[in-house]
């Protein structure tokens, strides 16, 4: 009976990921590819060539050291790409191996699908394994491509460093498998695969900062060694770092415990259950249905109040990184003042000196970043409501396509609100800190550029998910970000005209501590949330797909 | 009588022969009217686009005397929808679903919600994703009960539900009647159709094939018949007359059956000396699976 042996889930699972492979790999490779013969053309722009320009650099960068880690070899290709994408590649594929490692169990759990494949015969055994295996194949290919194309990178910047490349490469594999383990191991805990990826991507932020910053630390600079960017800072080869097999067993041995943890929970725990469950004493049942006061009466307060985890992780998440960047403003200062001087004197020869607002101001436009990954999780949310019917019930009680909409951007400018909040009390608490003082009026302006920022991509975001109407709007609104940063990197790398840069939302977002933003771009950012709102609420009215 | 939905040409199509086309419709107010079809006839479609849910091609459609799209919200005040596809409210109580959805409605009395949480056996303050998927069933089936809707859209209502709650179910039904609401009913369970409706509609591939009272179809369609002869008998000379069909001869025995008049038959049995002879109607369930038994086309 055994001549059709059952097929594995392994090809299943790899198609599982075949997105997320290879926009990342090949998003990071091309742009690890790109930035490598860029600082190249622009060192030979100058007199002294990448020697000149690391001097120069060196002082900038080391202030940033919080968000890069150690800087070495600025002179070098392999230096220049270890600190100037490398960290943000680590981190990104750190988070997303985090969030398949929820997934991969949990997510089809959640759906559904174990009673299938059980059904079909497959054990749990088979499929931790199968599932885990066809990470494993997603994750390498993620590293072969951004290896291959680093390596790409080096020789049309003129420089061979395949060796270094593969060290680096294969450090940052191993922070991804630890990564994705450690997701795993928590998803064992939570029902809800996003509650997991939420908890662990938090810790792999956090441990991220912890691992550039850990000697400004004092007492808790223990924590490093909780953290897998520690290990990864051992592993980069390009910026001639000798690779240091402890640490990267180190990684190894850290993602076999956990994985290895989570697959003996998961063979002890109920299918669509969790470890260490509570068990809730019986009671008689409640039929009574009590309405309650004030608080679900509208769509919008309901959909905040559904989110209280999801919000209170952002909020905190954006003040502790606001707070962090303003509170090394001063140190960020005193390392360009204690340096050779260049940039300093290139500022005074050109009248100007640095001061804590241009830096502060500097370092706050990152956090668009951040509240643009806030705005696509709103995104993700309503794309789900589409996707599991919750908004067939709600259009059913006499609510109006239009109101929906409203409610939503209602729901989100709140939420962009509490962010802007945060933003200004994270700085407010970071210049404390630091012990300087910051102006009343850039705060306030920083605040509405968040929320003005927040309005235009929930525009594009509520567009897209009324025409595809899945989880594909969410991939669209991330990927026309990503574009949008890659855009204003590279625009200012290679000196493409101004106007290329500014389609991107981040440019529009400006520097708004310092100064307000253009008025082309505030109006920019408007016409993107308005326009936005308007164009879906015509789709919905020609029906172009059902509702958002 | 007043019209509660009434149709001219309502179209949606979703390319590749799926959808629903040309239909038209007329359902009296305080009429039951029981809507069959195989998967992927273009049910759902139907009540999606009565719910103004989905926006048909061409056509148009009226519930109450009001045009679905530019009365959607007025109509969906007055109507009753159960959705085919269960919404998932996982880390919600029962309660809370209902809260919100009674909040944006206005205008439900919590002592009804209650008193339809008791008689469907629903703890309301369990969280959903631990439903049992009939209990989920019955969130849905309170929502659209909770307000005393004039007009009931219920899509497979019964799905999950067992013997004694489909017996609560069509108690609802039955009440919602005797205060004048008009029901349109969706569902594969056609025992529960014949049990509720008064009239049936029989839709197939997109397009509303049949509608009439059960009477109707049963006249104007199929009986089952079992003879026994003395004389031997040519089951091909059986299957050339008119109606007849399924023949089926062994010894002396025929089996077959006979859409409209049975004269033919009868009349080519006197000689074969019949010794007995049953007539059986077909159930709603035996019509359609002898119209209708091929799959649907994908």
């Amino acid at each position: 009976m055994d001549s059709q042996r059952s097929r594995s889930l392994i090809p299943w699972a790899v198609r599982s990921h075949l997105g997320g492979m290879l926009a990342i790999g090949l998003g990071f490779g091309v742009s690890v590819a790109v930035l490598g013969p860029s600082y190249v053309a622009a060192a030979k722009a100058i007199a002294g060539g990448l020697q000149a320009l690391a001097t120069a650099a060196l002082p900038v960068a080391r202030s940033f050291q919080f968000l890069t880690g150690p800087i070495d070899r600025l002179d070098t290709v392999g230096g220049y790409l270890s600190y100037k994408i490398f960290p943000d590649i680590a981190l990104l594929v750190a988070i997303y191996a985090a969030i398949e490692g929820a997934q991969v169990l949990r997510g089809s759990e959640g759906r559904g699908v174990y009673e299938l494949w059980f059904a079909a015969g497959r054990s749990r055994n088979a499929i931790f394994r199968d599932r885990v295996a066809g990470f494993l194949i997603a994750l390498s290919v993620i590293v072969a491509l951004i290896f291959i194309l680093t390596v790409i990178g080096g020789a049309l910047s003129g420089v061979q460093f395949a060796l270094e490349a593969l060290g680096q490469c294969v450090a940052l594999g191993f922070v991804g498998l630890v990564s994705f383990a450690i997701g795993l191991l928590v998803s064992q805990f939570l029902h809800a695969a996003r509650s997991a990826s939420g908890v662990t991507a938090g810790y792999l932020v956090a441990s991220f900062f912890i691992a550039n910053m850990y000697d400004s630390l004092g007492p808790l600079t223990f924590l490093r060694y909780l953290s897998p960017f520690y290990y990864y800072l051992y592993g980069r080869t390009l910026a001639g770092t000798t690779f240091d097999v402890p640490a990267m067993a180190t990684l190894v041995i850290a993602a076999l415990a956990a994985g290895a943890a989570a697959w003996w929970l998961y063979l002890r725990r109920d299918i669509g259950g969790v470890s260490l469950a509570r068990v809730h004493r019986t009671r008689p049942a409640d039929f009574t249905f009590r309405p309650s006061a004030i608080w679900r009466r509208t769509l919008w307060l309901n959909w905040i109040a559904e989110q209280p985890a999801g919000i209170g992780a952002w909020v905190l998440a954006i003040a502790t990184f606001t707070a962090a960047e303003a509170a090394v403003v001063p140190s960020a200062i005193r390392i360009v003042d204690d340096s050779s001087g260049t940039l300093g004197k290139f500022l005074q020869s050109h009248g100007t000196f640095l001061t804590t607002d241009q830096y502060l101001s500097f370092f706050l436009t990152f956090t668009a970043f951040l509240v643009a990954g806030f705005a696509v999780a709103q995104v993700a949310r309503w794309a789900s409501d589409a996707t599991q019917h919750r908004n067939d019930v709600v259009l059913a009680q006499a609510v109006s396509m239009g109101r929906l909409l409203v409610e939503r951007i209602v729901s989100l400018l709140v939420l962009a609100a509490l962010i802007g909040l945060a933003v200004v009390g994270g700085t407010y608490i970071g210049a404390l800190i630091g012990g300087y003082s910051v102006d009343a009026v850039g705060l306030i302006r920083t605040f509405f550029d968040v929320v003005l920022l927040s309005f235009a991509i929930a525009g594009i975001g509520l567009l897209a998910v009324t025409i595809l109407r899945s989880a594909a709007a969410t991939g669209v609104t991330g990927g026309l970000l990503i574009a949008c940063f890659l855009l204003t990197t590279f625009a200012g790398l290679l000196t493409w005209p101004s106007w290329a840069s500014r389609i991107s939302v981040f440019d529009a977002y400006g520097s708004p501590y310092l100064s307000l933003p253009l008025t082309g771009s505030l109006i920019y950012l408007a016409v993107l949330g308005i326009g936005g709102t308007a164009a879906a609420y015509l789709a919905m009215r020609r029906g172009m797909r059902i509702v958002a | 009588m007043t019209s509660a939905i009434e149709t001219e040409g309502l179209t949606k199509d979703y390319g590749q022969h799926r959808g629903l086309f040309g239909l038209n419709l007329e359902v009296v107010q305080g009429e039951a009217f029981g809507y069959i079809g195989p998967n992927g006839a273009g049910k759902t479609t139907t009540l999606r686009l009565l719910m103004d849910l989905l926006r048909p091609d061409s056509g148009r459609a009226s519930i109450l005397g009001m045009d679905t799209q530019h009365d959607g919200v007025k109509i969906r005040a007055l109507t009753g929808y159960l959705p085919g596809e269960s919404p998932e409210y996982p880390n919600h109580t029962g309660e809370r679903i209902l809260d919100l959805l009674a909040h944006l409605r206005g205008g439900v009395d919590p002592k009804r919600v209650t008193d339809l949480a008791k008689r469907f056996d629903l703890d309301l303050h369990r969280k959903y994703r631990t439903y049992s998927h009939g209990n989920k069933q019955k969130v849905w089936l309170i929502q659209a009960f909770m307000h005393d809707p004039q007009l009931l859209f219920l899509d497979e209502p019964t799905t999950g539900l067992d013997p004694l709650m489909q017996q609560i179910f069509r108690d609802l039904v039955k009440e919602a009647r005797e205060r004048g609401a008009t029901v349109f009913l969706s569902s594969h369970v056609l025992p529960e159709v014949q049990e509720i409706c008064d009239r049936i509609g029989v839709v197939h591939d997109g397009m509303l094939r049949q509608v009439g009272t059960m009477e109707e179809l049963r006249i104007s369609h199929i009986r089952r018949i079992d003879a026994t002869v003395r004389n031997a008998i040519d089951s091909e000379h059986f299957a050339k007359i008119p109606g007849v069909a399924d023949v089926v001869v062994s010894d002396h025995r025929l089996r077959c059956t006979v859409t409209g008049a049975m004269e033919p038959l009868l009349d080519a049995l006197v000689p074969a000396v019949v010794v007995s002879l049953d007539s059986t109607e077909m159930s709603l369930e035996e019509i359609f699976l002898s119209q209708y038994g091929q799959p649907a086309q994908p």
